[in-house]
């Protein structure tokens, strides 16, 4: 009984206070609905056995992102108060109901009822594509795999890149310097 | 060869194009002495494969291991999705008589490019750039000429599209005042000019890859895997049988060749190549007259190579409708050569002259291979494959000549120039040597092949038509060689080279480096016509023992020199020079005069200038189609949320079609 | 397991992937619209232990929590970057209206 409360409470909590997210005019009020939202999904992670990561949660999103948002929020502030609001409300509607109408398909067609693209035919085809050996292509191919051949093209890519941008960067300073 | 010399011949210069740019922040010599030396380098390589096909087998030369019988393809299996698809997609060089060929004129004509290229890009900025465009174009024509299998060679093949845009748009920062009232500086019409070849090129390419999609699919239905090897499509013609099965034939000759037509710039696709001369003239000498623009015709060797090694190496019956595709060829060529050789009687600037003498050199290849093809006949592949020799060799020479006088009188309107034969001797006698290959005369180079492809043509039994309009071509030919010949170096000088002199910039002879690739040149075009009796046998794949070389060599002259033809081709050469030499050298009449009294004459003036009226039909379909872009520009709003939708939108789309299907 | 089916669980924590997604793409104001994008990590977070406690019928897997903490790391970082270009685009465009940067217009 109490847990049925406890978790109907928290769905609508956390599903209302992501509507006031997306909703709320101002933006310091938006962020506030942000730091609820926060702490109520580190509750529900509480509530699934997972206190390290409620922990986790509260800690890195109701401490660090939020406080980054109202820092951003602070910054940009402009001396006139802008304009919020959309009225494209009903399209938005129309797309998050959309949204959820795919998300209850996908719940249906992974249940075991309705099989649809198992990961065996990819990995079947995976396993069927390889890259064919020759006569001379097999000591390439060692070469290149077996003593990391690759790694040493690679740095001689970065190093013959990291040598044209220095060499383009020293003879600019030097033509900046003649003049 | 030398070791590894079909690997190190293509990637030698591709690390000379990596190091330029960096290289020349340091030391402006030492990127000139790097390309040289990789191109270089590719020539040594090319011609150490050289015994190889006279050997008859592919071997390594230091330790002597012998890698198969010619016609070899040294492969490396890329992918191998024998399993899952059947297919195998492999990378490979072909050693094989043509390709073989053909990587020694393109070696050789680039080392001496590049020499002149040292004295020609003396003072520019933006030498890195220029050299690194240079290095990879090289190095991607000797890979396509080499390639044994169709992706790779069209991988190749849209390398060199990428380098030539690059280089016809050189100096696209150029602030000059612009030759045409479109655009607003020199910088932006030379953009527009190498954006014009891209495209142009582009869309025949798109034909060409449709085409081998088609060789793919065919094959895989034939074969039961699809195969783009060019030996393996001459090994069995289920394929073209497949084809024709399909019905598909014809449209796939069409396609196929679309791709050769628009990198050759024959009709329909020839406007981008006199634009193309807002480059360089060394950029103009070496993409535009002796390497890249050969690549089409290559490739239409390269599939006649095909179907006679299938007829007669591997015996398979080949089915006579695959003859359309020559057919067509021989005809577009014959046309363009005729097409192209008007326009060049009348053209205002001295290198627009040669690129239209280009494209019509090029119709006469064109014709050979298709005449080739259409009788399945050896020497018409000969005389083809010789031409190509000879006019890589003096159509090279002609625009370096073009670029000594450019570089020297800056500017670049024949009518602007004239009497410059007494400042610049060395330049006026290597030129008159490649007019004189170009228009046929004996006993250069150009009159032996020039000569062979009449021969062949005169062979076509089918319509004449081909045979008239190269001899008609041939005649325009000799006319306005030595038209540009009388106007730039013959009569008295013009108003602007007296304001130069009176200014103090003396019209000079051309400094030693770029002196030194025009007597090369010019000496191989007066001796190379000579050998061309041991390039047949070579082609062939026959092997020549050393004491027999001059009798058949003399042999080869005493048929060449004793017949009809030849009296035939010294009367066209006389009905062509006779009215330029009274016109242009001796000055005895006026053309201006000559042309304004007679209305016919009027008329068809107006007509060649104005390039027969084709052009302004391309831009009016380009503009057609730059219109509905614009409309559909309008898909893109540039804000951020409009995106987010169309990425949700997408992703239903997909998540829909998985779940459906 | 919970007295609620485990369903509208994994309802909910996909509806905060579509209320993160709405944002995304109909919001105008730059510091909405990255509250959004942590919305959408956290419910994809929520997603992960949901179903991890719904298939192994009432605790969360070990590698799960593991993952979800990188996740966490991650978002904070993203929020960091965000947060820094909010202020230099309020600095260059003087706005917080992403309606009015249209640099990349077509």
């Amino acid at each position: 009984m109490f847990d049925l409360i406890i978790e109907i409470g928290l769905i609508i909590g956390i599903l209302a206070s992501a509507v006031y997210v997306a909703e709320a005019k101002p933006i310091s009020r938006a962020i506030g609905g942000f730091i609820l939202f926060s702490v109520l999904v580190a509750i529900l992670y509480l509530y699934l056995n997972c206190p390290y990561l409620a922990g986790s949660q509260i800690a890195i999103y109701t401490g660090a992102v939020a406080g980054l948002m109202l820092l951003g929020m602070s910054i940009t502030k402009p001396e006139y108060p802008e304009e919020e609001g959309t009225n494209k409300v009903l399209l938005g509607f129309i797309i998050a109901g959309a949204l959820i109408f795919v998300s209850f398909i996908v719940v249906y067609y992974s249940s075991p009822y309705a099989p649809g693209i198992t990961s065996e035919v990819i990995s079947e085809v995976l396993a069927r594509a390889q890259i064919g050996f020759g006569e001379l292509e097999k000591f390439l191919a060692n070469y290149l795999w077996n003593y990391r051949g690759f790694d040493v093209i690679f740095q001689a890519v970065m190093v013959i890149a990291i040598a044209a941008g220095l060499s383009h960067f020293f003879k600019e300073e030097r033509e900046a310097r003649k003049r | 060869m030398i070791m590894y010399a079909d690997l190190l011949i293509w990637f030698i210069p591709i690390v000379a194009a990596l190091l330029s740019p960096i290289i020349a922040h340091i030391s402006r010599k030492g990127t000139h002495a790097i390309s040289i030396i990789a191109v270089g380098l590719s020539w040594v390589m090319a011609l150490s494969m050289i015994p190889d096909i006279i050997r008859g087998k592919a071997y390594y030369y230091p330790n002597n291991t012998v890698l198969g019988t010619i016609p070899f393809a040294n492969r490396l299996v890329w992918i191998d999705l024998s399993n899952l698809i059947g297919a195998k997609l492999s990378f490979g060089i072909l050693l094989d008589p043509f390709s073989v060929f053909m990587a020694n004129v393109v070696a050789f004509v680039a080392l001496w490019i590049f020499v002149f290229s040292v004295g020609y890009m003396a003072e520019e900025p933006d030498i890195g750039r220029y050299w690194f465009l240079m290095n990879l174009f090289v190095s991607s024509m000797l890979l396509l000429v080499l390639s044994s299998n169709l992706l790779q060679m069209f991988i190749a093949w849209e390398m060199v599209g990428l380098c030539s845009w690059a280089l016809i748009s050189f100096w696209y920062k150029s602030k000059a005042p612009s030759p045409d009232p479109r655009f607003k500086t020199e910088g932006e019409y030379n953009a527009h000019c190498g954006l014009k070849a891209l495209i142009t090129t582009s869309f025949a390419d798109a034909f060409f890859l449709v085409a081998i999609a088609l060789v793919g699919y065919a094959t895989s239905l034939a074969l039961g895997s699809p195969t783009f090897d060019f030996l393996e499509l001459s090994q069995n013609f289920a394929w073209i049988d497949t084809l024709i099965r399909l019905g598909l034939l014809p449209i796939f000759s069409i396609m196929l060749l679309s791709g050769p037509l628009g990198k050759s710039a024959q009709f329909p696709y020839h406007e981008w190549l006199p634009e193309a001369m807002a480059g360089p003239t060394t950029v103009s000498a070496l993409i535009h007259a002796a390497t890249m623009v050969k690549a089409g015709a290559y490739f239409v060797g390269r599939f006649f190579v095909i179907v006679y090694m299938g007829i007669h190496v591997y015996h398979q019956s080949v089915p006579q409708e695959i003859s359309l595709f020559f057919v067509i060829a021989a005809y577009v060529g014959a046309f363009t050569a005729f097409l192209a050789g008007t326009q060049g009687m009348v053209a205002k600037e001295l290198k627009k002259i040669l690129a239209y003498s280009t494209i019509s050199q090029l119709g006469y290849i064109f014709a050979a291979f298709g005449i080739a093809g259409a009788l399945i006949s050896e020497e018409a592949f000969f005389a083809g494959s010789l031409h190509i020799l000879a006019h890589a060799v003096f159509k090279a020479l002609l625009f370096l000549c073009a670029g000594a006088v450019l570089h020297a009188v800056h500017t670049k309107y024949v009518h602007e120039m004239g009497g410059l034969k007494k400042y610049m001797p060395v330049t006026y006698w290597t030129m008159m040597i490649g007019g004189l290959s170009l228009s046929g005369v004996p006993p250069f180079a150009g009159f032996f092949s020039k000569d062979s492809i009449i021969h062949a043509a005169l062979e076509y039994t089918a319509t004449q038509i081909p045979f008239i309009l190269l001899v008609v071509t041939a005649v325009i030919t000799v006319f306005y060689t030595f038209r540009m010949i009388g106007l730039v170096f013959h009569g008295e000088e013009s108003e602007h080279i007296k304001k130069l002199e009176e200014e103090g910039h003396h019209v000079h002879e051309a400094p030693l480096v770029m002196r030194i690739p025009l007597i090369v040149l010019a000496f191989t075009t007066i001796v190379v016509g000579f050998f061309f009796e041991p390039i047949i046998s070579f082609l062939e794949g026959e092997f020549v023992e050393f004491s027999e070389l001059p009798h058949l060599i003399i042999e080869y002259l005493y048929h060449a020199f004793v017949s009809i033809l030849f009296l035939a081709t010294i009367g066209i050469i006389l009905v062509g020079f006779l009215p330029a030499y009274f016109i242009y050298i001796a000055r005895k009449v006026d053309p201006q005069k000559l042309v304004e009294g007679n209305v016919l004459l009027r008329a068809l003036y107006k007509f060649l200038i104005n390039r027969w009226y084709i052009n302004p039909i391309y831009y009016r379909i380009v503009d057609g189609i730059r219109s509905i872009a614009n409309g559909v520009r309008k898909v893109q709003t540039g804000i951020a949320n409009v995106n987010v939708l169309y990425m949700v939108l997408a992703f239903l789309t997909f998540l829909i079609f998985l779940i459906l299907l | 397991m919970t007295a609620l089916p485990m369903e509208i669980y994994f309802a909910v924590g996909l509806s905060i992937l579509a209320i993160g997604l709405y944002i995304l793409s109909v919001k105008r104001n730059i510091l909405r619209i990255v509250l959004g994008i942590e919305l959408m990590i956290t419910g994809a977070n929520m997603t992960f232990v949901i179903v991890s406690y719904w298939l192994t019928g009432g605790s969360v897997d070990p590698l799960i929590r593991s993952i979800i903490i990188v996740s966490m790391g991650l978002a904070s970082i993203v929020a960091a970057l965000s947060i820094s270009f909010v202020i230099l685009v309020y600095k260059v465009f003087g706005t917080r209206d992403i309606r009015k940067l249209r640099e990349l217009k077509g």
